[in-house]
């Protein structure tokens, strides 16, 4: 895993009353390059401990002099989004993990059809300005709630004009998804409901799975604070009831793989061998849960956990 | 009912009997390659198609990657690609030291009709061009097989 | 490090290739025990032992003509040698910027990069090459992105586009292959192009590296060492050519062992390429005759023992059925238990 970046508040806007975003610019060196549906994790210094969340880049990724987040407010969360929101001004600096990418527009696509929900029009905002480069063809569907989730909606309509498609209510998916050129793919970003929808209607239409792409907004949430009992080496260590298993690990110095902190990717499979566990992952199957964990979102439904580390 | 734009699309090199899973399509185009205006169909047919289309192409090697390579220039990806190959019959063979991919038999040895070279057709298959790699078989001799 | 200013050796015809002393002593002898076995053997690929072909992301060396020459040579004779699907044209100019921005450096003397916006100036002084042009824009440069810096950069470069959870090898440069064709291979996946290794598939070699390889991060590259022998410095020893140089196999006699065959090492580095989000494999070709390499002390016994127990079919997928025992007998001399 690499080192974290340092990284100073040079700007902050907001872009709706729920949405701040925030640019970031590098304090020595450059930043690393990144291709478009990148997302960097931001270390928080809650007062429970570190906490990290994942927020996609929203920058053009043809220029890294900085890089920005469009971060929402999440009332029921751990305070990450508080924190960004309330504590964070402008000449602050803050750590984050180099940008990672689990969500790439794929290669061969000739039509990019781009689905957002509310704050889901993150990873698209890099999306847009990289196919707009190569000259590629895409569209937007942009569904949120007029005057609260709505981030770059001016700025999509100048730039996007008829490519964009903005819904105050959920549209019709399968009219989206209907009569489309071969060679298309579809990207969806926002709640889990809302990709469930996608691909029940691209399933029902005959769309390759392949060519149906998600990205959920998933993140560690709170949970009954823990024990956990690390076997190999002994330790134990208390989780919080807003910190993850996962942090609860880092925060005692362990190294763990890691990439979207959300239960997607499957980098932070733990084995687990005793304790009731609360799987809130959506990697592994439920005979693997008999056996692993994801730490990053799945927490101890019991007083104690042990795991086979 | 099935929208026509994403029907499935059969393609044969002949008329034969259908096979079963043919049978149990929903209202499929059927294209035969005996039929006189065969290629300006196929071309309108994949122009045309829109996603949800399903192609089963049926045929001899040569002729089923041929098709293949003609279905992904218009957009179909591999996974909307399903093909039966009959055992017998022509299946194309890519030389690699002037580049030509030519039809050929079964036989694991054949003459370049590009370059002459004799060739060895290996087992390594290349889904792009629809062919297997021919390298030269005797480099003590490469001509050795051909009688111009 | 100044760079040797040596004459332009050839590896073709009359095979002038030689190496210094230096490059002797530097040569990356791949064998750390007396048998081979494949393993996935990937470490990262962090600088290491000033002066070693290790310190560097792209190593150059005192073949840096020589071997620029040679390219230009494959790839006029041969453009299939070179290739980038239309949809890799954001990965190239990703190689292009990695490769400008290590060489200038990490070889200031040799090469300078100034980058305004988008208005960049490259200096390769080895080549006496002064560029001005406009990145991103092909239109700015003699050739387009891949091809332009790949003839000023030792190594091969395939570039790799990541979707549905593979890697397609959907563009490159290969002028010095150890016999495969990125004609052929174009557009195949992990798995399709490496169909013809023998063994490597039951053991799980590839679902393992392929894995690794799709988690490849920006700025964490990965290096591992391949290896096979050649007869004569032959760089070009490609399906393309191989009736041309394949008969070379059957004329190795116990007089000219020495001087003919010779050991091929690939130091293959794998690297995140930041845009486009593809992978980055180069291939850089180190070459070295058996009479140059028992100079050193220890590899012509190691090298022995390797060759001799060497299961058959790896043996003949690296192509030296036809003289491997006149090889292992003539190695034999430097194994004090044969």
């Amino acid at each position: 895993m690499s080192a974290a970046l340092t990284v100073q508040v040079s700007a902050a806007r907001m872009l709706t009353p729920v949405v701040r975003e925030l640019t970031l610019s590098a304090c020595d060196g450059a930043l690393p390059g990144f291709s478009p549906g990148s997302h960097v994790q931001v270390h928080l210094p809650l007062a429970e401990g570190k906490v990290r969340n994942a927020y996609s880049l929203t920058s053009d990724p043809a220029h890294t002099q900085h890089y920005r987040i469009a971060v929402r407010l999440q009332d029921a969360s751990r305070g990450g989004s508080r924190y960004l929101h309330r504590q964070v001004q402008v000449g602050d600096t803050l750590q984050i993990s180099p940008p990672a990418n689990l969500f790439a527009p794929h290669g061969t696509a000739r039509l990019h059809i781009l689905i957002a929900a509310g704050i889901g029009i993150t990873p698209f905002m890099a999306y847009i300005a990289a196919l707009e480069q190569q000259q590629a063809a895409f569209e937007l569907h942009y569904l949120f709630r007029p005057g609260l989730s709505d981030a770059y909606l001016d700025e999509l309509q100048q730039r996007l004009g008829p490519r964009l498609h903005a819904y105050a209510s959920r549209p019709d998916l399968g009219r989206i998804l209907a009569d489309r050129p071969l060679g298309s793919h579809v990207y969806t970003c926002g709640p889990q409901a809302l990709l469930d929808a996608v691909e029940h209607h691209a399933t029902r239409l005959g769309w390759s799975p392949r060519h149906v792409h998600s990205e959920a907004f998933k993140g560690a949430q709170p949970g009954q604070p823990f024990d956990l009992h690390l076997l190999r080496s002994g330790q134990r260590l208390r989780v919080e009831a807003e910190q993850s298993l996962l942090e609860a690990l880092e925060h005692a110095g362990l190294q763990v793989p890691n990439l979207c902190r959300g239960g997607v990717c499957g980098q932070c499979i733990t084995r687990h061998q005793g304790g009731a566990i609360e799987h809130r992952d959506s990697f592994l199957s439920p005979a693997e849960q008999a056996e692993f964990l994801m730490p990053c979102v799945s927490r101890g439904n019991g007083p104690c956990v042990s795991l086979d580390l | 009912m099935t929208p026509t734009l994403s029907r499935p699309i059969v393609v044969m090199q002949s008329a034969t009997a259908c096979p079963p899973v043919i049978a149990e399509l929903d209202q499929p185009l059927l294209l035969n390659g005996d039929q006189p205006d065969f290629a300006r169909r196929l071309q309108q047919a994949l122009a045309s198609a829109t996603v949800g289309c399903r192609l089963y192409l049926l045929g001899d090697e040569a002729f089923a990657w041929r098709i293949h390579a003609e279905a992904r220039a218009a957009g179909l990806e591999d996974d909307e690609i399903s093909m039966t190959c009959t055992t017998s019959g022509l299946r194309q063979v890519y030389c690699a030291h002037c580049g030509l991919t030519q039809a050929a038999g079964p036989h694991a040895v054949l003459n370049c009709i590009g370059c002459h070279v004799g060739l060895e057709v290996r087992t390594h298959f290349s889904r792009r061009l629809g062919a297997y790699l021919g390298v030269c078989i005797n480099p003590d001799q490469p001509y050795a097989g051909f009688q111009p | 490090m100044p760079l040797q200013s040596s004459p332009v050796l050839s590896y073709r015809d009359d095979f002038s290739f030689r190496n210094s002393p230096a490059a002797i002593r530097r040569f990356p002898f791949p064998f750390v025990e007396d048998s081979y076995l494949y393993s996935v053997n990937i470490e990262p690929a962090t600088s290491r032992d000033p002066g070693s072909i290790y310190e560097h992301a792209f190593d150059i060396d005192e073949h840096y003509r020589s071997e620029m020459a040679e390219r230009a040579l494959v790839l006029d004779k041969d453009p299939r040698r070179y290739l980038v699907m239309p949809h890799m044209q954001v990965a190239a100019w990703d190689a292009l910027q990695m490769i400008m921005q290590h060489l200038a450096a990490d070889y200031p003397q040799s090469f300078s990069l100034t980058q305004n916006g988008e208005r960049w100036q490259w200096r390769n002084h080895l080549l006496d090459i002064d560029q001005h042009f406009i990145f991103g824009d092909a239109t700015s440069l003699p050739c387009a992105p891949l091809e332009y810096i790949g003839r000023q950069v030792q190594g091969d470069f395939a570039l790799l586009d990541q979707r549905d959870g593979d890697l397609y090898m959907d563009a490159g440069l290969i002028t010095s292959p150890a016999d495969w064709s990125l004609a052929f291979d174009a557009g195949m996946s992990f798995k399709q192009w490496h169909a013809p290794v023998p063994m490597a598939h039951q053991m799980g070699v590839f679902e393992r590296a392929l894995k690794y390889l799709l988690n490849l991060q920006v700025g964490q590259p990965v290096r591992r060492l391949n290896w096979t022998l050649t007869i004569n410095p032959r760089l070009d020893s490609s399906p393309e050519t191989f009736h041309e140089w394949g008969a070379d196999r059957g004329r190795i006699t116990a007089q000219n062992v020495g001087q003919q065959v010779h050991l091929r090492v690939e130091l293959q580095v794998m690297a995140r390429l930041p845009r486009s989000h593809a992978v980055m494999f180069s291939i850089r070709t180190y070459l070295i005759s058996l009479d140059e390499l028992v100079t050193q002390p220890g590899w012509g016994c190691r090298l022995h023992r390797v060759l001799r127990d060497l299961p058959d079919p790896i043996a003949d997928y690296k192509g030296m059925t036809r003289y491997r025992s006149t090889l292992v007998e003539w190695l034999s001399q430097f194994d004090p238990h044969a």
